[in-house]
Protein backbone atom coordinates (compact mmCIF):
# COMPACT_ATOMS: atom_id res chain seq x y z
CA UNK A 1 0.00 0.00 0.00
CA UNK A 2 1.27 3.28 -0.99
CA UNK A 3 1.28 5.71 2.00
CA UNK A 4 -1.20 8.31 1.25
CA UNK A 5 0.69 12.25 2.38
CA UNK A 6 -0.57 12.35 5.79
CA UNK A 7 -0.85 15.98 7.55
CA UNK A 8 2.29 15.52 9.37
CA UNK A 9 5.18 14.56 7.19
CA UNK A 10 4.11 16.96 4.75
CA UNK A 11 4.66 19.64 7.01
CA UNK A 12 8.13 18.15 8.43
CA UNK A 13 8.68 17.73 4.62
CA UNK A 14 7.60 21.53 3.84
CA UNK A 15 9.90 22.43 6.32
CA UNK A 16 12.88 20.50 5.24
CA UNK A 17 12.41 21.48 1.91
CA UNK A 18 12.90 24.96 2.91
CA UNK A 19 15.81 24.59 5.31
CA UNK A 20 17.40 22.23 2.43
CA UNK A 21 17.02 25.35 0.76
CA UNK A 22 18.16 28.22 2.85
CA UNK A 23 21.96 26.72 3.12
CA UNK A 24 22.29 25.62 -0.36
CA UNK A 25 21.61 21.99 -0.80
CA UNK A 26 18.44 22.06 -3.43
CA UNK A 27 18.86 18.09 -4.11
CA UNK A 28 18.06 17.28 -0.16
CA UNK A 29 14.96 18.46 -1.01
CA UNK A 30 12.64 15.63 0.09
CA UNK A 31 10.80 14.73 -3.05
CA UNK A 32 7.01 14.98 -2.72
CA UNK A 33 4.33 13.93 -4.65
CA UNK A 34 1.86 16.55 -3.64
CA UNK A 35 3.63 19.14 -5.93
CA UNK A 36 1.50 22.80 -5.97
CA UNK A 37 -2.43 21.96 -6.63
CA UNK A 38 -3.48 18.27 -5.73
CA UNK A 39 -6.23 18.39 -8.75
CA UNK A 40 -3.26 18.90 -11.43
CA UNK A 41 -3.38 16.17 -13.53
CA UNK A 42 0.49 15.73 -13.48
CA UNK A 43 0.45 14.59 -9.44
CA UNK A 44 -1.10 11.36 -10.27
CA UNK A 45 1.13 10.56 -12.78
CA UNK A 46 3.68 11.39 -10.18
CA UNK A 47 2.42 9.62 -7.47
CA UNK A 48 1.71 6.17 -9.75
CA UNK A 49 5.31 6.47 -11.30
CA UNK A 50 7.09 6.71 -7.75
CA UNK A 51 7.00 5.80 -4.29
CA UNK A 52 9.17 7.72 -3.02
CA UNK A 53 8.90 9.58 0.42
CA UNK A 54 11.36 8.15 3.08
CA UNK A 55 8.96 5.48 4.97
CA UNK A 56 10.22 3.76 7.57
CA UNK A 57 11.49 0.78 5.92
CA UNK A 58 10.99 -2.73 7.74
CA UNK A 59 13.13 -4.33 5.51
CA UNK A 60 16.33 -5.73 7.32
CA UNK A 61 17.93 -7.44 4.56
CA UNK A 62 20.43 -5.78 2.96
CA UNK A 63 19.37 -6.86 -0.33
CA UNK A 64 16.19 -5.26 -0.23
CA UNK A 65 17.81 -2.23 2.05
CA UNK A 66 19.63 -1.51 -1.19
CA UNK A 67 17.18 -1.83 -3.69
CA UNK A 68 15.25 0.70 -1.21
CA UNK A 69 18.04 3.11 -1.60
CA UNK A 70 18.53 2.64 -5.62
CA UNK A 71 14.88 3.55 -6.14
CA UNK A 72 14.99 6.47 -3.96
CA UNK A 73 17.68 7.88 -5.77
CA UNK A 74 17.02 7.36 -8.86
CA UNK A 75 13.03 8.64 -8.70
CA UNK A 76 14.41 11.91 -6.35
CA UNK A 77 16.28 13.12 -9.39
CA UNK A 78 13.50 11.99 -12.11
CA UNK A 79 10.63 14.36 -10.47
CA UNK A 80 13.20 17.36 -9.51
CA UNK A 81 13.22 21.28 -11.56
CA UNK A 82 15.93 21.50 -13.94
CA UNK A 83 18.14 24.42 -12.05
CA UNK A 84 19.23 27.58 -13.72
CA UNK A 85 22.51 29.46 -12.87
CA UNK A 86 21.18 31.46 -10.31
CA UNK A 87 19.84 27.95 -8.46
CA UNK A 88 23.01 26.67 -8.41
CA UNK A 89 25.21 30.20 -7.50
CA UNK A 90 22.99 30.48 -4.25
CA UNK A 91 23.43 26.84 -3.88
CA UNK A 92 27.05 26.84 -4.18
CA UNK A 93 27.19 30.70 -1.75
CA UNK A 94 24.67 29.61 0.72
CA UNK A 95 26.69 25.85 0.85
CA UNK A 96 29.88 27.63 1.07
CA UNK A 97 28.42 30.17 4.11
CA UNK A 98 27.20 27.42 6.37
CA UNK A 99 30.37 25.51 5.70
CA UNK A 100 32.43 28.57 7.24
CA UNK A 101 30.10 28.88 9.86
CA UNK A 102 30.61 25.05 10.42
CA UNK A 103 34.05 25.71 11.12
CA UNK A 104 33.56 28.85 13.33
CA UNK A 105 31.86 27.27 15.57
CA UNK A 106 34.15 23.96 15.39
CA UNK A 107 37.18 26.48 16.11
CA UNK A 108 35.28 28.07 18.89
CA UNK A 109 33.97 24.51 20.54
CA UNK A 110 37.35 23.68 20.18
CA UNK A 111 39.31 25.75 22.79
CA UNK A 112 36.29 25.46 25.56
CA UNK A 113 38.55 24.19 28.48
CA UNK A 114 41.44 27.03 26.81
CA UNK A 115 42.04 29.07 30.13
CA UNK A 116 42.39 26.08 32.56
CA UNK A 117 45.81 25.02 31.52
CA UNK A 118 46.85 28.40 30.12
CA UNK A 119 46.82 31.63 32.25
CA UNK A 120 48.56 34.75 31.75
CA UNK A 121 50.95 35.12 33.93
CA UNK A 122 51.04 38.36 36.46
CA UNK A 123 54.23 38.61 37.85
CA UNK A 124 53.73 41.98 39.07
CA UNK A 125 51.05 45.22 39.85
CA UNK A 126 51.57 47.63 42.53
CA UNK A 127 51.53 51.05 43.05
CA UNK A 128 54.35 53.21 42.21
CA UNK A 129 53.34 56.28 43.32
CA UNK A 130 50.45 57.96 44.77
CA UNK A 131 50.98 61.46 42.94
CA UNK A 132 48.50 63.79 44.64
CA UNK A 133 45.09 63.85 45.83
CA UNK A 134 42.78 66.70 45.57
CA UNK A 135 38.86 67.20 45.88
CA UNK A 136 37.46 68.90 42.96
CA UNK A 137 33.85 70.18 43.32
CA UNK A 138 33.10 67.94 46.24
CA UNK A 139 34.59 64.78 44.40
CA UNK A 140 37.92 63.19 45.80
CA UNK A 141 40.04 62.77 42.94
CA UNK A 142 43.71 60.67 43.20
CA UNK A 143 46.36 60.48 40.47
CA UNK A 144 48.80 57.72 40.85
CA UNK A 145 51.17 55.70 38.87
CA UNK A 146 51.93 51.76 39.30
CA UNK A 147 54.00 49.28 37.46
CA UNK A 148 52.56 46.47 35.62
CA UNK A 149 54.71 43.50 34.56
CA UNK A 150 52.10 40.40 33.07
CA UNK A 151 52.63 38.23 30.14
CA UNK A 152 49.30 38.01 28.45
CA UNK A 153 50.88 35.51 25.44
CA UNK A 154 48.97 32.35 27.09
CA UNK A 155 45.60 34.06 26.74
CA UNK A 156 45.63 33.95 22.80
CA UNK A 157 44.50 31.58 20.81
CA UNK A 158 42.96 31.39 17.24
CA UNK A 159 39.67 32.21 18.19
CA UNK A 160 40.64 35.01 20.02
CA UNK A 161 40.42 38.36 18.24
CA UNK A 162 41.94 40.88 20.81
CA UNK A 163 42.68 40.94 24.33
CA UNK A 164 40.98 44.16 26.93
CA UNK A 165 43.27 44.42 29.53
CA UNK A 166 42.13 46.66 32.37
CA UNK A 167 43.35 47.36 35.87
CA UNK A 168 40.90 47.90 38.78
CA UNK A 169 40.83 49.99 41.91
CA UNK A 170 38.65 48.22 44.63
CA UNK A 171 37.77 49.66 47.47
CA UNK A 172 34.97 50.25 50.23
CA UNK A 173 33.14 52.96 51.81
CA UNK A 174 30.50 54.36 53.96
CA UNK A 175 27.90 55.42 51.06
CA UNK A 176 28.77 52.73 49.17
CA UNK A 177 30.01 49.68 50.30
CA UNK A 178 31.41 48.11 46.52
CA UNK A 179 33.39 50.41 44.28
CA UNK A 180 35.34 49.22 41.86
CA UNK A 181 36.95 51.84 39.13
CA UNK A 182 38.91 51.26 35.54
CA UNK A 183 42.37 52.88 36.12
CA UNK A 184 43.86 51.85 32.72
CA UNK A 185 43.32 49.75 29.86
CA UNK A 186 45.06 48.34 26.79
CA UNK A 187 43.96 46.54 23.79
CA UNK A 188 45.94 44.01 22.33
CA UNK A 189 45.17 42.55 18.87
CA UNK A 190 45.86 38.76 17.93
CA UNK A 191 47.59 40.00 14.97
CA UNK A 192 50.03 42.15 17.40
CA UNK A 193 53.79 41.06 17.19
CA UNK A 194 54.53 39.01 20.19
CA UNK A 195 56.58 41.12 22.48
CA UNK A 196 53.26 43.29 22.16
CA UNK A 197 52.12 40.74 24.34
CA UNK A 198 53.81 41.19 27.08
CA UNK A 199 53.45 44.11 29.28
CA UNK A 200 56.38 45.26 31.17
CA UNK A 201 55.38 49.09 32.01
CA UNK A 202 56.64 50.87 34.88
CA UNK A 203 55.82 53.96 36.65
CA UNK A 204 53.53 54.07 33.70
CA UNK A 205 50.50 56.97 35.12
CA UNK A 206 46.64 56.32 35.08
CA UNK A 207 44.36 57.11 32.23
CA UNK A 208 41.18 57.59 34.55
CA UNK A 209 41.22 59.61 37.86
CA UNK A 210 40.68 57.52 40.74
CA UNK A 211 37.70 59.31 41.57
CA UNK A 212 34.86 58.73 44.18
CA UNK A 213 31.52 59.57 44.01
CA UNK A 214 31.73 61.77 47.17
CA UNK A 215 34.73 62.75 49.06
CA UNK A 216 35.51 59.46 51.13
CA UNK A 217 38.37 58.25 49.45
CA UNK A 218 40.26 59.09 51.46
CA UNK A 219 42.29 56.60 54.27
CA UNK A 220 40.92 53.62 52.28
CA UNK A 221 42.56 50.73 51.60
CA UNK A 222 42.42 50.24 47.57
CA UNK A 223 43.34 47.03 45.86
CA UNK A 224 44.86 46.89 42.57
CA UNK A 225 43.47 44.17 40.43
CA UNK A 226 44.31 43.34 36.71
CA UNK A 227 41.56 41.77 34.77
CA UNK A 228 41.26 40.60 30.85
CA UNK A 229 38.17 40.38 28.59
CA UNK A 230 38.98 37.81 25.73
CA UNK A 231 36.89 38.73 22.38
CA UNK A 232 36.44 36.33 20.21
CA UNK A 233 35.61 35.72 16.25
CA UNK A 234 33.13 33.69 17.31
CA UNK A 235 31.33 32.59 20.10
CA UNK A 236 31.12 33.21 24.08
CA UNK A 237 32.93 36.69 25.39
CA UNK A 238 34.70 35.58 28.91
CA UNK A 239 37.34 37.17 31.37
CA UNK A 240 39.55 36.63 33.11
CA UNK A 241 41.54 38.22 36.25
CA UNK A 242 44.24 38.30 38.36
CA UNK A 243 44.14 35.76 41.23
CA UNK A 244 42.29 37.73 44.43
CA UNK A 245 45.59 36.77 46.73
CA UNK A 246 48.17 37.90 44.66
CA UNK A 247 46.75 41.27 44.28
CA UNK A 248 48.59 44.34 46.11
CA UNK A 249 46.66 47.40 47.93
CA UNK A 250 47.67 50.49 48.95
CA UNK A 251 46.04 53.11 51.26
CA UNK A 252 44.90 56.35 50.78
CA UNK A 253 46.72 58.77 53.04
CA UNK A 254 44.46 60.82 55.18
CA UNK A 255 45.80 64.18 54.49
CA UNK A 256 45.14 65.70 50.69
CA UNK A 257 48.21 65.91 48.62
CA UNK B 1 22.45 40.21 -20.26
CA UNK B 2 19.51 41.92 -20.84
CA UNK B 3 17.93 39.59 -22.74
CA UNK B 4 18.89 36.95 -19.75
CA UNK B 5 16.90 39.84 -16.55
CA UNK B 6 13.94 40.03 -19.59
CA UNK B 7 13.62 36.10 -19.82
CA UNK B 8 13.75 35.81 -15.71
CA UNK B 9 11.34 38.67 -15.53
CA UNK B 10 8.89 37.07 -18.12
CA UNK B 11 9.14 33.77 -16.76
CA UNK B 12 8.31 35.44 -12.69
CA UNK B 13 5.05 36.72 -14.67
CA UNK B 14 4.13 33.65 -16.21
CA UNK B 15 4.57 32.00 -13.01
CA UNK B 16 2.73 34.74 -10.94
CA UNK B 17 -0.26 34.56 -13.83
CA UNK B 18 -0.52 30.32 -13.70
CA UNK B 19 -0.22 31.58 -9.16
CA UNK B 20 -3.26 33.81 -9.63
CA UNK B 21 -5.48 31.01 -11.78
CA UNK B 22 -5.29 28.65 -9.29
CA UNK B 23 -7.01 29.80 -6.52
CA UNK B 24 -6.23 27.21 -4.61
CA UNK B 25 -2.35 27.09 -4.61
CA UNK B 26 -1.91 30.45 -4.40
CA UNK B 27 -3.37 29.94 -1.18
CA UNK B 28 -1.56 27.11 -0.39
CA UNK B 29 1.90 29.41 -1.21
CA UNK B 30 0.60 32.32 0.95
CA UNK B 31 0.36 29.94 3.82
CA UNK B 32 3.69 28.89 2.94
CA UNK B 33 5.19 31.90 2.90
CA UNK B 34 3.42 32.96 6.53
CA UNK B 35 4.43 29.80 8.05
CA UNK B 36 7.92 30.93 7.08
CA UNK B 37 7.14 34.85 8.41
CA UNK B 38 5.88 33.25 11.55
CA UNK B 39 8.50 31.08 12.56
CA UNK B 40 11.22 33.34 12.01
CA UNK B 41 8.88 35.52 14.41
CA UNK B 42 8.48 32.51 17.06
CA UNK B 43 12.37 32.35 17.09
CA UNK B 44 12.99 35.88 17.62
CA UNK B 45 9.94 35.98 20.48
CA UNK B 46 11.35 32.70 21.86
CA UNK B 47 14.91 34.44 22.47
CA UNK B 48 13.60 37.57 23.71
CA UNK B 49 11.81 35.15 26.46
CA UNK B 50 15.23 33.81 27.35
CA UNK B 51 17.45 36.61 27.78
CA UNK B 52 14.43 39.01 29.28
CA UNK B 53 16.14 41.63 26.79
CA UNK B 54 13.76 43.52 24.66
CA UNK B 55 16.24 43.28 21.89
CA UNK B 56 18.40 39.81 22.02
CA UNK B 57 20.46 40.41 19.17
CA UNK B 58 22.03 44.05 18.28
CA UNK B 59 23.86 45.12 14.99
CA UNK B 60 26.87 46.93 16.17
CA UNK B 61 26.91 50.47 13.92
CA UNK B 62 29.28 52.55 14.89
CA UNK B 63 33.38 52.00 15.35
CA UNK B 64 33.44 53.16 18.84
CA UNK B 65 34.39 49.86 19.43
CA UNK B 66 37.09 49.06 17.06
CA UNK B 67 38.83 46.77 17.00
CA UNK B 68 36.82 44.47 18.88
CA UNK B 69 33.49 45.10 17.27
CA UNK B 70 33.09 46.63 13.47
CA UNK B 71 30.26 48.01 11.95
CA UNK B 72 28.44 44.88 10.61
CA UNK B 73 29.01 42.49 13.51
CA UNK B 74 26.11 40.78 15.66
CA UNK B 75 26.26 40.07 19.42
CA UNK B 76 24.18 38.21 21.05
CA UNK B 77 22.81 39.83 24.70
CA UNK B 78 21.65 38.23 28.15
CA UNK B 79 19.54 40.76 30.27
CA UNK B 80 18.89 38.07 32.47
CA UNK B 81 21.94 38.52 34.76
CA UNK B 82 21.36 40.74 37.75
CA UNK B 83 24.55 42.41 38.65
CA UNK B 84 27.06 43.92 36.09
CA UNK B 85 30.63 44.28 36.40
CA UNK B 86 33.04 46.76 35.63
CA UNK B 87 34.57 45.63 32.46
CA UNK B 88 31.42 43.88 30.89
CA UNK B 89 30.46 45.27 27.11
CA UNK B 90 26.51 45.96 27.64
CA UNK B 91 24.53 47.71 25.35
CA UNK B 92 22.02 50.13 26.71
CA UNK B 93 19.93 52.90 25.90
CA UNK B 94 19.78 56.65 26.66
CA UNK B 95 16.00 57.85 28.08
CA UNK B 96 13.99 59.05 25.47
CA UNK B 97 16.38 58.00 22.57
CA UNK B 98 15.82 55.62 20.31
CA UNK B 99 19.60 54.26 19.59
CA UNK B 100 21.17 51.34 21.59
CA UNK B 101 24.85 51.94 22.59
CA UNK B 102 27.30 49.35 22.97
CA UNK B 103 29.57 50.20 25.04
CA UNK B 104 32.25 48.90 28.03
CA UNK B 105 31.89 49.92 31.95
CA UNK B 106 34.32 51.71 33.31
CA UNK B 107 32.95 52.44 36.71
CA UNK B 108 30.71 50.75 38.99
CA UNK B 109 29.13 52.48 42.74
CA UNK B 110 27.51 50.30 44.39
CA UNK B 111 24.57 51.51 47.10
CA UNK B 112 23.88 49.65 50.01
CA UNK B 113 20.40 48.67 48.83
CA UNK B 114 22.44 46.91 45.90
CA UNK B 115 21.36 50.20 43.39
CA UNK B 116 24.80 50.56 40.97
CA UNK B 117 25.28 53.91 39.50
CA UNK B 118 27.60 53.08 36.28
CA UNK B 119 29.75 54.89 33.93
CA UNK B 120 30.46 53.70 30.25
CA UNK B 121 33.08 54.24 27.69
CA UNK B 122 33.41 53.14 24.39
CA UNK B 123 37.10 51.30 23.57
CA UNK B 124 38.02 53.58 21.31
CA UNK B 125 36.64 57.09 21.99
CA UNK B 126 39.16 59.25 24.04
CA UNK B 127 36.53 60.06 26.64
CA UNK B 128 33.93 58.84 28.90
CA UNK B 129 30.06 58.47 27.75
CA UNK B 130 29.01 61.74 30.11
CA UNK B 131 28.59 63.50 27.07
CA UNK B 132 25.80 60.94 25.82
CA UNK B 133 24.04 60.90 28.36
CA UNK B 134 20.51 63.01 28.73
CA UNK B 135 21.69 66.44 30.16
CA UNK B 136 22.29 66.54 33.69
CA UNK B 137 22.82 62.92 33.71
CA UNK B 138 25.92 61.50 35.43
CA UNK B 139 25.45 57.81 36.03
CA UNK B 140 23.62 55.47 34.18
CA UNK B 141 21.39 52.69 36.43
CA UNK B 142 20.62 48.89 35.75
CA UNK B 143 17.54 49.20 33.90
CA UNK B 144 19.22 51.16 31.31
CA UNK B 145 21.41 48.19 30.35
CA UNK B 146 19.21 46.54 27.84
CA UNK B 147 21.82 43.24 28.28
CA UNK B 148 25.23 42.02 28.16
CA UNK B 149 27.18 41.24 25.19
CA UNK B 150 28.04 37.11 25.61
CA UNK B 151 28.17 35.92 22.10
CA UNK B 152 29.43 37.32 18.69
CA UNK B 153 29.38 36.38 14.70
CA UNK B 154 31.10 38.47 12.35
CA UNK B 155 29.70 40.89 9.66
CA UNK B 156 26.61 39.11 9.59
CA UNK B 157 24.98 42.34 10.59
CA UNK B 158 26.12 43.84 7.47
CA UNK B 159 23.01 43.24 5.34
CA UNK B 160 20.96 45.58 8.25
CA UNK B 161 23.51 48.03 7.94
CA UNK B 162 22.74 48.26 4.30
CA UNK B 163 19.05 48.48 4.53
CA UNK B 164 19.20 51.37 7.18
CA UNK B 165 21.81 53.38 4.75
CA UNK B 166 19.41 52.11 1.77
CA UNK B 167 15.89 52.18 2.54
CA UNK B 168 14.58 50.96 -1.23
CA UNK B 169 16.83 47.93 -0.41
CA UNK B 170 14.21 46.67 2.21
CA UNK B 171 11.80 47.26 -0.69
CA UNK B 172 13.70 44.95 -3.45
CA UNK B 173 14.62 42.09 -0.65
CA UNK B 174 11.12 41.54 0.83
CA UNK B 175 9.77 41.65 -2.75
CA UNK B 176 12.69 39.31 -4.18
CA UNK B 177 12.01 37.05 -1.15
CA UNK B 178 8.45 36.97 -1.53
CA UNK B 179 8.72 36.26 -5.64
CA UNK B 180 10.84 33.68 -4.71
CA UNK B 181 8.73 31.24 -2.06
CA UNK B 182 5.53 32.31 -3.99
CA UNK B 183 6.53 30.62 -7.64
CA UNK B 184 8.63 28.40 -6.41
CA UNK B 185 6.95 25.20 -6.43
CA UNK B 186 8.63 22.48 -4.14
CA UNK B 187 9.82 19.12 -5.47
CA UNK C 1 22.41 21.13 -17.86
CA UNK C 2 21.31 17.71 -17.44
CA UNK C 3 19.85 15.51 -14.52
CA UNK C 4 22.64 13.70 -14.17
CA UNK C 5 24.75 16.85 -14.46
CA UNK C 6 23.27 18.63 -12.05
CA UNK C 7 23.55 15.90 -9.55
CA UNK C 8 27.58 15.65 -10.26
CA UNK C 9 27.59 19.46 -10.32
CA UNK C 10 26.18 19.43 -6.73
CA UNK C 11 28.47 16.71 -5.16
CA UNK C 12 31.14 18.27 -6.67
CA UNK C 13 31.06 21.43 -5.16
CA UNK C 14 29.38 19.53 -1.99
CA UNK C 15 32.97 17.81 -1.69
CA UNK C 16 35.59 20.91 -2.41
CA UNK C 17 33.98 23.15 -0.13
CA UNK C 18 33.86 20.95 2.68
CA UNK C 19 37.68 19.25 1.47
CA UNK C 20 39.11 22.90 1.80
CA UNK C 21 37.37 23.79 5.05
CA UNK C 22 38.24 21.07 6.76
CA UNK C 23 42.07 20.75 5.38
CA UNK C 24 42.23 25.19 6.45
CA UNK C 25 40.67 24.24 9.62
CA UNK C 26 43.15 20.98 10.72
CA UNK C 27 46.23 23.68 9.29
CA UNK C 28 44.55 26.54 10.99
CA UNK C 29 44.46 24.52 14.26
CA UNK C 30 47.32 23.50 14.04
CA UNK C 31 49.29 27.03 13.82
CA UNK C 32 46.62 28.26 16.00
CA UNK C 33 45.67 31.05 13.50
CA UNK C 34 42.36 31.45 11.93
CA UNK C 35 43.00 33.29 8.62
CA UNK C 36 44.42 29.65 7.37
CA UNK C 37 40.79 28.53 7.17
CA UNK C 38 39.61 31.29 5.85
CA UNK C 39 41.57 31.78 2.80
CA UNK C 40 41.53 27.91 2.21
CA UNK C 41 38.12 28.01 2.29
CA UNK C 42 37.41 30.68 -0.26
CA UNK C 43 39.78 29.15 -2.38
CA UNK C 44 37.52 26.45 -2.16
CA UNK C 45 34.28 28.49 -2.78
CA UNK C 46 36.00 30.04 -5.70
CA UNK C 47 36.80 26.88 -7.31
CA UNK C 48 33.06 25.25 -6.89
CA UNK C 49 31.46 28.30 -8.48
CA UNK C 50 34.27 28.46 -11.63
CA UNK C 51 33.22 24.41 -11.60
CA UNK C 52 29.95 24.08 -10.58
CA UNK C 53 28.35 26.96 -11.87
CA UNK C 54 28.68 27.67 -15.70
CA UNK C 55 27.50 25.20 -18.07
CA UNK C 56 30.21 22.93 -18.97
CA UNK C 57 30.53 20.03 -21.28
CA UNK C 58 30.75 17.31 -18.68
CA UNK C 59 27.72 18.17 -17.23
CA UNK C 60 25.69 17.56 -20.89
CA UNK C 61 26.36 13.98 -21.19
CA UNK C 62 23.23 12.61 -20.30
CA UNK C 63 20.76 14.83 -22.22
CA UNK C 64 17.30 14.43 -21.11
CA UNK C 65 15.03 12.58 -24.09
CA UNK C 66 12.31 14.89 -24.90
CA UNK C 67 9.40 13.60 -26.36
CA UNK C 68 8.76 14.85 -29.93
CA UNK C 69 6.35 17.94 -30.48
CA UNK C 70 2.78 17.50 -31.81
CA UNK C 71 2.39 19.44 -34.76
CA UNK C 72 -0.29 21.88 -34.38
CA UNK C 73 -0.38 22.00 -30.17
CA UNK C 74 2.84 24.54 -30.08
CA UNK C 75 3.00 27.66 -28.55
CA UNK C 76 -0.29 26.91 -26.85
CA UNK C 77 1.01 25.49 -24.05
CA UNK C 78 0.66 28.18 -21.36
CA UNK C 79 -3.07 29.10 -22.70
CA UNK C 80 -4.47 26.00 -22.53
CA UNK C 81 -3.11 24.87 -18.74
CA UNK C 82 -4.35 28.03 -17.33
CA UNK C 83 -7.79 27.35 -18.58
CA UNK C 84 -7.49 23.99 -17.67
CA UNK C 85 -6.72 24.36 -14.05
CA UNK C 86 -9.77 27.18 -14.29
Amino acid sequence: MEPKPTKDNFEARQILAQISLGIGMPHFQPKTGFSGSPTSSTWHSERAKARSWPKATNASRPSEIKRHKERKEKTRYKNNNMHTVWVRLNAVVFFGLTVLLCLSVLAALSKIGHTRYHQPKIHKLALNQLRSIKNHGGVDRALLSFDLHADMTPAFHWNIKQIFVYVVASYKTDTNPNNKIVLWDRIIEATDPPSAKIIQEENVFVKYGLMDQGAELRGREVQLQLMWDHMPLTGVLYMGEQEKSTTSSFTVPHEYL
Amino acid sequence: MIDLIRDTIDKQVIELKKLWANKRMLTFQLLNLAMIVFSALMIWKGLMFVTKSESPVVVVLSGSMEPAFQRGDILFLNNSVQKVYVGDVVVFKIKDRDIPIVHRILKVHEKPDGKVELLTKGDNNRVDDRGLYAPGQLWLEREDILGKAVGTLRYVGMVTIALNDYPVLKYVLVGMMGLFVLTSKEG
Amino acid sequence: MDYEGQKLSENLFFYIIILFGSIGWVYGCFLQDFTYVFYSWSVGVFISVVLCVPDWPIFNKHPVKWLDSVPGREGKGVERESKKSK
